[in-house]
C-alpha cells in the first residue's frame, strides 16, 4: 500500500497516517492479517519521530484496528465494537458531516449516493497464508 | 618529470570527474533534467531548451577553465608549495562555479515547471511504500563480506605496530589507509539505511530499483575496500619483509622503469571509475526500463519533491545519504546537520591543504649550506641535515655526474632530493641534493655516505674545495 503524507497539511501528521492505514484497510490495500512495518521502519520511511509513529500505532490498536505483538510487530486485525457504542459514535460524527455538507450546498440524495459509492469500494480483504 | 607526469594527471582526472559529474545535468538522468523531475513530454518545449542552452554556456566556460587550470602545473612545477594552493583554489572555483551554473538554472526550470503546471505528482507529499518498508535489508549484499578486510586491515596495523620502531612515520601511512577503510565502510553502511525511494504505485517496480540501486553501490564500496585491505597488506609486507613480500616488490626498482609504476596506478585509478560507472549506468537503465514499463501498463509515477532537494531540506529519513541528482553515487542529504559535516570537511580540507603548502615552502626555497665546526661539518638544507665528525672521514670526492637515486624516506620533488636514499652503487646513504646541479660531493665516513651539493657546478666546486682545505688543516 502507498501511503501518502501531505508535510503542508494541517492535518498533523500522526491523524493523516492513522486515516491513511484505516483507509488502506477498508480498501483492501492493506488485508486483514498482513503486517505492518516496524515502527522504526515506518518513521524512517515517513521522515517522522518514531514516537509519532508509536503514538498512531498505539492509537490504532486503542481503536481496534491492528494487533501489537512484541516479536511480530503490528498486524492487521480489526475487531468488531460494541453496535451500541459504534452507532453512537458514527452518528456524533455523521452529524457534523452532514450538517457541513448541508451548509455547503449538498442535498440528501447527492449525500446518500456518495455514501452508497464509497461503501461499494470497501473491498476488506483477508492476507493469503 | 614524474612529478608533473603525476600532477597533471590527477588534475586532469579531478577536472574530468567534476565535468563528467556535472554533464549528467545535461542529459536526461532518469527522470531528471538539470535535477529537476521532468516528464519526457516536455523535454522538447522551447522555454525548456533555452534554459538547457544556457546552462550549457556556462557549463562549458567553467569546463574550458578547469581544463586550462590544469597546466599550471607547468610553469609552477619548482614550487610544490604554491602548486599545491592553487590546486585548492582552483578545484574551489570549478566546485562553486558548477554548482552555482546548476542551482541557477534548475531554480529556473522549476519555476517554469510549476507556472506551467508540469508537475508530475503533488508537491509537500511524503509516501511510504508500506511492503517496501517492511523488507528492509533483504536481497542486498551481506555486510559479513566486510570482515576479511578489516582481518587485513587489522593484521596490517598489528604488524606495523610491532614493527614501529624501525620505520615509525610508516605507521602513519597504515593509518592513512585504515582511515579510508573506515569512511568506506561508513558509506556502505550508509547505503544500507538509506531511505527507500517510492517511485510509482507499483511494489515490485519499487522494490526492484531500490534493491539494484543499493546493491551496486555496495558492491563498488566493497571492491574499493578490498583494494584498500591487499594495498595496505602489500605494504607492510614490503616495508618490514622483504623477502615474503616479493608480490608487492617494486616493479620499478627491479627494472628501473618507474614509468610502469606510474602506468599500473593510473590504470588502477582508472579501473575504479569504470567500476563507478558501471554502477551507475547499470541503475539508470533498470530505473528507465522499469518506469517505463510502468507508465506503458497505466501505472502512477511520483516525483515531485523537487523543491526539497531545491530548498535543502532532502527527503532523507534518518539516513544520511541520497542517491545524486546529478552526477554519479550518492551525496550527504541536505539536511543541518550533514551542512555542517560539509562545511567542517571543507574547513578541514582547506586548513589541512594548506598547512601542507606551508610545510612545504621551506623546500621549495631551500639551500644546502654547509656548517664546518670543529670537531664536525654538518650539511643542512630545508630543516634538515646530517653532521658527520672530521675524524671520521675517508674521503671526499667531487662526481661530475649525480648517481641514480631513489628515496628511502625523506622529501624528494623535481629540485632536491633530502633525507635517506638508495643510492645507486653506494647502498643507503644520506642525500641533500639539488637536481639541477649536475655535480656532487660524496663524503665517505667509516660507516655512511653523504652527497650533497650547491646550486650550480661553481658552487659545488667551491664547497669541495673548502672541504678538502679543512681536511688538509685538520691532517696538520
Amino acid at each position: 500500500m502507498i501511503i501518502e503524507l501531505d508535510s503542508a497539511s494541517d492535518i498533523p501528521i500522526y491523524v493523516q497516517l492513522r486515516n491513511q492505514i484505516v483507509l488502506g484497510i477498508g480498501r483492501g490495500e492493506l488485508q486483514i492479517g498482513e503486517s505492518l512495518p516496524t515502527v522504526r521502519q515506518m518513521a524512517e520511511a515517513a521522515d517522522i519521530n518514531v514516537m509519532t509513529v508509536n503514538k498512531v500505532y498505539n492509537i490504532l490498536k486503542t481503536e481496534g484496528y491492528i494487533e501489537i505483538d512484541r516479536r511480530h510487530g503490528a498486524k492487521v486485525r480489526p475487531k468488531p465494537e460494541n453496535e451500541q457504542e459504534l452507532r453512537t459514535k458514527c452518528a456524533a460524527e455523521l452529524e457534523l458531516l452532514i450538517t457541513e455538507s448541508t451548509l455547503k450546498g449538498m442535498d440528501r440524495e447527492s449525500f446518500l449516493t456518495l455514501c452508497g459509492e464509497i461503501f461499494d469500494r470497501q473491498n476488506i480483504k483477508l492476507a493469503e497464508i | 618529470m614524474i612529478i608533473i607526469g603525476i600532477m597533471l594527471f590527477t588534475m586532469l582526472f579531478m577536472w574530468g570527474a567534476l565535468a563528467i559529474s556535472y554533464n549528467t545535468a545535461n542529459t536526461e538522468n532518469g527522470t531528471y533534467l538539470l535535477g529537476i523531475t521532468l516528464s519526457t513530454q516536455y523535454r522538447k518545449e522551447k522555454e525548456v531548451t533555452e534554459i538547457l542552452a544556457e546552462y550549457r554556456k556556462g557549463f562549458r566556460r567553467l569546463t574550458l577553465f578547469g581544463f586550462l587550470g590544469c597546466f599550471v602545473v607547468f610553469p609552477l612545477n619548482r614550487y610544490m608549495s604554491f602548486l599545491l594552493l592553487w590546486v585548492m583554489v582552483w578545484y574551489a572555483v570549478l566546485i562553486y562555479g558548477y554548482h552555482e551554473n546548476i542551482m541557477k538554472h534548475a531554480r529556473r526550470l522549476y519555476q517554469l515547471k510549476q507556472e506551467k503546471g508540469w508537475l508530475t505528482g503533488k508537491p509537500h507529499i511524503v509516501r511510504i511504500d508500506t511492503v517496501l518498508s517492511s523488507i528492509g535489508n533483504k536481497g542486498l549484499i551481506s555486510p559479513w563480506w566486510w570482515l576479511p578486510v578489516w582481518i587485513m586491515g587489522i593484521v596490517g596495523l598489528v604488524i606495523a605496530l610491532l614493527q614501529r620502531t624501525t620505520a615509525e612515520a610508516f605507521l602513519w601511512v597504515v593509518v592513512s589507509l585504515l582511515v579510508a577503510m573506515a569512511g568506506l565502510t561508513l558509506a556502505d553502511r550508509g547505503i544500507r539505511r538509506m531511505r527507500k525511494k517510492v517511485y510509482c504505485d507499483n511494489t515490485q517496480a519499487n522494490q526492484t530499483i531500490n534493491n539494484t540501486v543499493q546493491r551496486e553501490w555496495s558492491f563498488c564500496i566493497l571492491f574499493h575496500g578490498y583494494g584498500i585491505a591487499i594495498d595496505l597488506l602489500l605494504k607492510v609486507l614490503k616495508k618490514y619483509f622483504p623477502a615474503a613480500g616479493s608480490i608487492g616488490q617494486d616493479l620499478g626498482e627491479i627494472n628501473g622503469l618507474q614509468g610502469i609504476k606510474v602506468a599500473l596506478l593510473s590504470l588502477s585509478i582508472l579501473f575504479s571509475f569504470a567500476i563507478m560507472l558501471r554502477a551507475y549506468y547499470k541503475c539508470q537503465k533498470v530505473k528507465r526500463q522499469i518506469l517505463d514499463s510502468v507508465a506503458v501498463n497505466g501505472g502512477e509515477l511520483y516525483g515531485d519533491d523537487d523543491e526539497y532537494w531545491l530548498n535543502g531540506t532532502a527527503q532523507s529519513g534518518t539516513n544520511r545519504l541520497v542517491e545524486k541528482r546529478i552526477g554519479i553515487g550518492f551525496e550527504l542529504a541536505n539536511t543541518s546537520a550533514n551542512r555542517g559535516i560539509e562545511k567542517g570537511v571543507l574547513i578541514f580540507t582547506a586548513i589541512f591543504v594548506a598547512g601542507i603548502a606551508v610545510f612545504l615552502m621551506p623546500f621549495d626555497f631551500a639551500q644546502v649550506t654547509l656548517i664546518m665546526g670543529e670537531e664536525k661539518c654538518r650539511v643542512e638544507a630545508a630543516g634538515m641535515g646530517h653532521s658527520f665528525a672530521w675524524d671520521e672521514v675517508q674521503e671526499i670526492t667531487l662526481l661530475t655526474e649525480k648517481p641514480k637515486m631513489s628515496k628511502k624516506s625523506g622529501y624528494d620533488s623535481n629540485r632536491f632530493y633530502l633525507g635517506d636514499f638508495h643510492v645507486s652503487g653506494h647502498g643507503s646513504c644520506k642525500v641533500y641534493v639539488a637536481l639541477e646541479t649536475d655535480s656532487v660531493i660524496q663524503v665517505t665516513t667509516t660507516d655512511e655516505k653523504i652527497f650533497f651539493n650547491g646550486e650550480n657546478d661553481e658552487e659545488t666546486a667551491q664547497m669541495w674545495e673548502m672541504l678538502m682545505l679543512e681536511i688538509e688543516k685538520k691532517a696538520k
